[in-house]
């Protein structure tokens, strides 16, 4: 009986999530960017007012989410590549993840948790 | 025309060096491999595969002025002077510009270069339409010279675990044919962070292969029946 030998099933997933991430980034930030431009200038209170709307408060943490996942799938990459000690590039790895997960923690206090 | 050749002799325990050589000839009309050839005359200690000389045995592929060229079909008079002549970047030389193919094979014999099929065989042969025959065109002509993989960052960096897109243009060669029955198993093998997932896409295959193929579309061709399996 033919044994097979499979791969870890696991690049197909990242790799997807890589090219959503991408298009996520480049149509909501694409479209916040732009308006942001034509809505400008903007003061304080207007910003505020701004953001009081769910929609944009969800928008820009998608946007930051997505930028976080593609950022941790980029440096996943590069550390693969270019790091071979595995304890160094393991250490590397929990270190980019806990810069990346604080960058939520603070995106989601400063967009959900300043309006009261 | 000027040249500069790396040289390496494992017998002399020097460490490999360039050697800068002129010779008299007419580039006109002449491939990279007469040159080659007068040069072997002059010092025979100068090491270098050939066989076929027309580009269909692959055994000449060498690193021309950066480049992954077959010398039996680059012609003299493009290349810029000094001609500089290396082995194929990223695996073990043994002499001059041979290289040791070994880690190439390897990968190639990873992912079943052969039909799978459990049918009976036919009395004469495995037919296909001319619609499925053309499933495998630019994927079955690779004569694997190893250009391309050796083009390829991703396999300097891990000769080891990533198919290459020779492997990878074959792979799908074999995914594509309708007379094979073993894609499922061929997905299994290549659904790997490693195997299939290391190719970025930057097509260093696409512009080193000397016979115009596309393994870099080949690649995307897998990953789209991936996604497909995974969606």
């Amino acid at each position: 009986m033919r044994k097979p030998i499979t791969g870890t099933h696991s690049g197909t997933g990242w790799w997807l999530a890589q090219r959503v991430s991408a298009l996520i980034l480049f149509i909501a930030g694409t479209g916040l960017l732009l308006g942001f431009w034509f809505a400008a200038p903007f003061d304080f209170a207007a910003w505020q007012a701004a953001f009081r709307h769910t929609s944009l408060k969800l928008l820009v943490w998608l946007v930051v989410a997505s930028l976080c996942l593609h950022a941790w799938i980029g440096l996943r990459d590069v550390l693969m590549d270019y790091m071979k000690p595995v304890a160094l590039r393991l250490t590397a790895n929990v270190l980019v993840l806990l810069v990346l997960a604080l960058c939520m923690v603070w995106t989601t206090v400063i967009v959900w948790g300043s309006d009261g | 025309m000027k040249f500069r050749l790396y040289r390496f002799q494992p017998e002399s325990n020097q460490p490999p060096c360039m050697q800068d050589v002129e010779l008299d000839i007419d580039p006109a009309g002449k491939m990279l491999l007469d040159a080659l050839l007068e040069l072997k005359a002059k010092d025979d200690t100068l090491a270098f595969r050939r066989s076929c000389r027309e580009g269909v045995c692959g055994s000449d592929a060498v690193n021309v002025n950066g480049r992954n060229v077959l010398a039996c079909i680059t012609p003299l008079a493009d290349l810029k002077q000094p001609v500089e002549i290396r082995p194929l970047p990223g695996l073990p030389v043994i002499r001059d510009f041979v290289v040791d193919m070994e880690p190439f094979f390897r990968q190639y014999k990873s992912i079943k270069p052969w039909l799978i099929n459990d049918d009976p065989e036919p009395e004469r042969e495995r037919l296909q339409s001319p619609e499925e025959r053309a499933e495998i065109e630019g994927a079955y002509e690779c004569i694997l010279c190893g250009c391309c993989t050796t083009a390829c960052p991703s396999f300097w960096w891990h000769p080891d675990r990533f198919v290459g897109p020779a492997g990878l243009l074959q792979a799908w060669r074999f995914i594509a044919d309708s007379r094979d029955q073993a894609t499922e198993e061929r997905l299994d093998y290549l659904e790997d962070t490693y195997r299939l997932y290391r190719c970025r896409g930057i097509m260093n295959c696409v512009e080193a292969c000397p016979k115009g193929l596309n393994p870099t579309e080949s690649i995307g061709r897998i990953k789209t029946l991936l996604v497909r399996r995974k969606v």
